[in-house]
């Protein structure tokens, strides 16, 4: 009995959480919650900070920063609302210790690109064949990588196996050639 | 597939691609994943221990205002048990402690009993293994770590059977009792007051009812919506964030509240009597954008370094024609102390320390020497003292104490050239070139190429004849160049003599 509870609690979405928090005011609920995201709290830190303690630091002062105020905010979204938290805690943090950050152009371009859903919706024939003509037509490396990823199913460990590539080319090959697919297929839908 | 196994390494098959795959379509997922690949580190640890001291850190506070609670159950339960068993003593002259407990359905043990734990830590241990499997972000506290986060809460409060829970009141499960074994009872409802709580709800809601709602959208000058952007009301604590579409809602109770509206790499917007529909459009701000600079720590070069540096040229060291460079300093820079001791001896920042070594760091063209006292002042073409932080973020710990960059002034690639310039000296060669009379060379005709070093006073020494006319005439040449005028610079230097 109290074992299937255990389960349910976990299995809690997060605002479900974020509303026992905000009514019971145990804290517990909260810190579930953080520990959900906590990784990808983590990882973001890392990105930022560049330094393993002082993104353990950030971490556990966003959490200790949100736990007395979490309850005071109006959160429709908590991964996003985070995301945006986390974001500005680090910000804040360069700021304050005026260090210049070291930016990574070309991952952060590659990344920040919105070309999100390509491939995975529902294709119409038509999109289909403009698919496979602008496929033949990009540059072979990124052919190979975004072939083995959407449509072999490998991970980019394995593209980089498979290839020979470079990890950081197989991720921004596969970026490009999603970018350079869209703009292909957009442009001869077009036409037709 | 987990991210944790991901960060660990493992970062084949269908679960790593779905990762993969959602990170394009999940920036929160790919700055994280990216940071992971950018700083090494066991970060898998890392994440575990500190979500362990999470777990530990709500779980103890959690239980913080109850602890209160719990010693007074304490104290009651054993001013009962005493009672019970004086009562059982004298009425049955058998009864211990022992038996009371063993008798009595509603009695309650002060702390759990181990076989309880050692149950409720396979339980968790189980539901760990269990949860693994999922392809899903819930924490994962090590095995391992387990027992971290069991045992403070050990032998703390009371434990009560779980006949005295009253689930429909109290939300209990088994996380609760296992982290904090002083969960709420019902004997305990007495203590707690429902009256308030509920008052507290309704004066809630009424406050909620008086506020105004404001609402409304914030883009940037494209008409792009922002997200994140901080939306706070002037003066107070109320604020929200931007969701995905850059939409707010914000509920006010102020007759007339002022809004600003803050986001990195924008001018901050204020709105004062906003609307109950208030669009804000937040212009791109010029200042901001210079904050992030790129920069390559590794060169060495002044111009390439913030911060407080201090420069003395060679001419500066000259006035002070000492044999010291550290009294050729004297007075010359900010903040940095020479004294003309019989060492060496230059404090920056003061003495950083009594028991180390104060000496800043020397980098002679470069290279990190420890000392300088060895060096003319007229050799150096400039000094540099580097007195901020970030200095040391080059060089180390070594340079806590401030750097000395000296760059030589042999280490300047200018060639020698005379005093006067190139064209009065070719004048000066031409005008007063003599032949000595009466030799075999009187009539011959050629020019004569010299070679020579210039020494410290300027002065040509080593010269040399690189080509050749004739014995007297190459003689001739030698002395027009000691008769001219002085060399800048050092190294080699070539003149040309036209006979």
């Amino acid at each position: 009995m109290n074992f299937f509870k255990k389960h349910k609690k976990e299995d809690d979405t997060d605002e479900e959480l974020l509303n026992k928090y905000r009514n019971t005011n145990d804290s517990e609920y909260f810190g579930l919650l953080y520990n959900r995201y906590m990784p990808l709290v983590y990882g973001v830190c890392l990105k930022y900070l560049q330094n393993e303690d002082k993104a353990q630091d950030a971490v556990m002062e966003i959490f200790e920063m949100l736990l007395p105020k979490v309850a005071g905010y109006e959160i429709k979204v908590f991964k996003t609302w985070l995301y945006s938290v986390v974001k500005n805690h680090c910000f804040h943090i360069l700021k304050e210790n005026k260090r210049e950050l070291t930016v990574d152009f070309d991952s952060n371009l590659m990344e920040s690109d919105s070309v999100l859903t390509l491939l995975v919706e529902d294709v119409d024939t038509e999109r289909e064949k403009a698919l496979n003509k602008c496929l033949e037509k990009l540059p072979e490396p990124q052919r190979i990588a975004v072939y083995k990823f959407f449509f072999e199913d490998m991970s980019y460990a394995e593209i980089v196996e498979n290839t020979g590539f470079h990890l950081k080319s197989v991720k921004s090959y596969i970026q490009n050639g999603k970018r350079n697919l869209k703009n292909c297929i957009e442009s001869s839908v077009k036409e037709e | 597939m987990n991210l944790l196994d991901y960060i660990k390494g493992n970062r084949k098959g269908k679960g790593a691609r779905k990762l993969e795959l959602d990170a394009m379509q999940d920036p929160f997922l790919a700055d994280a994943m990216e940071g992971f690949d950018s700083v090494k580190g066991d970060h898998a640890d890392k994440i575990s221990r500190m979500q362990a001291q999470i777990a530990a850190r709500t779980a103890s506070s959690s239980s913080a205002d109850k602890r209160f609670v719990g010693y007074r159950i304490a104290v009651a339960a054993v001013v009962l048990i005493a009672a019970l068993s004086g009562y059982l003593t004298l009425m049955n002259h058998k009864s211990t402690m022992l038996s009371a407990q063993e008798n009595q359905q509603d009695t309650f043990y002060i702390y759990a009993p181990e076989e309880y734990l050692a149950k409720k830590r396979a339980e968790l241990t189980q539901l760990q293994e269990e949860s693994k499997g999922k392809a899903s972000l819930n924490p994962i506290v090590k095995v391992e770590n387990l027992n971290e986060i069991i045992q403070p809460f050990e032998p703390m409060y009371v434990y009560y059977p779980e006949s005295h829970y009253d689930r429909d009141r109290y939300d209990m499960n088994s996380s609760e009792q296992l982290l904090a074994v002083a969960a709420t009872p019902s004997v305990q409802s007495d203590y707690i007051l429902p009256e308030s709580i509920s008052h507290t709800e309704t004066a809630r809601s009424e406050v909620a009812e008086s506020r105004n709602v404001i609402q409304g959208r914030v883009t940037d000058q494209n008409g792009e919506p922002l997200i994140g952007v901080s939306i706070a009301i002037k003066g107070t604590n109320t604020g929200t964030l931007t969701d995905i579409d850059g939409n707010y809602s914000l509920k006010s109770n102020i007759e007339s509240p002022e809004l600003v509206a803050s986001y990195i790499g924008f001018d901050s917007a204020e709105v004062s009597n906003p609307f109950a529909n208030q669009d804000i459009t937040m212009k791109e701000s010029q200042l901001a954008l210079n904050e992030v600079v790129v920069t390559g720590h590794g060169a060495l070069k002044k111009k390439e370094l913030t911060g407080a540096i201090s420069t003395v040229e060679a001419k500066d060291l000259a006035l002070a024609n000492t044999s010291e460079v550290n009294k050729a300093l004297e007075g010359k820079m900010a903040g940095v102390q020479a004294k003309s001791n019989d060492d060496a001896k230059i404090r920056i920042r003061g003495a950083g320390s009594i028991s180390t070594d104060e000496k800043p760091l020397y980098v002679l063209d470069g290279v990190p020497v420890s000392d300088i006292s060895h060096i003319s002042p007229s050799d150096i073409e400039s000094m540099e003292v580097l007195k901020d932080a970030a200095s040391t973020a080059i060089y180390g710990s070594r340079a806590s104490n401030g750097i000395v960059l000296i760059t030589t002034k042999k280490a300047s690639n200018s060639k020698p050239e005379p005093y006067t310039g190139w064209k009065s000296y070719n004048k000066y060669l031409n005008d007063n070139k003599t032949r000595t009379k009466g030799s075999d060379c009187e009539k011959k005709k050629g020019t004569v190429e010299l070679e020579f070093e210039v020494g410290e006073d300027g002065k040509p020494i080593n010269i040399r004849v690189a080509k050749s006319v004739c014995d007297s005439l190459d003689n001739d040449a030698i002395s027009l160049l000691r008769n001219g005028a002085l060399w800048n610079g050092k190294g080699m230097a070539k003149i040309k003599v036209k006979y």
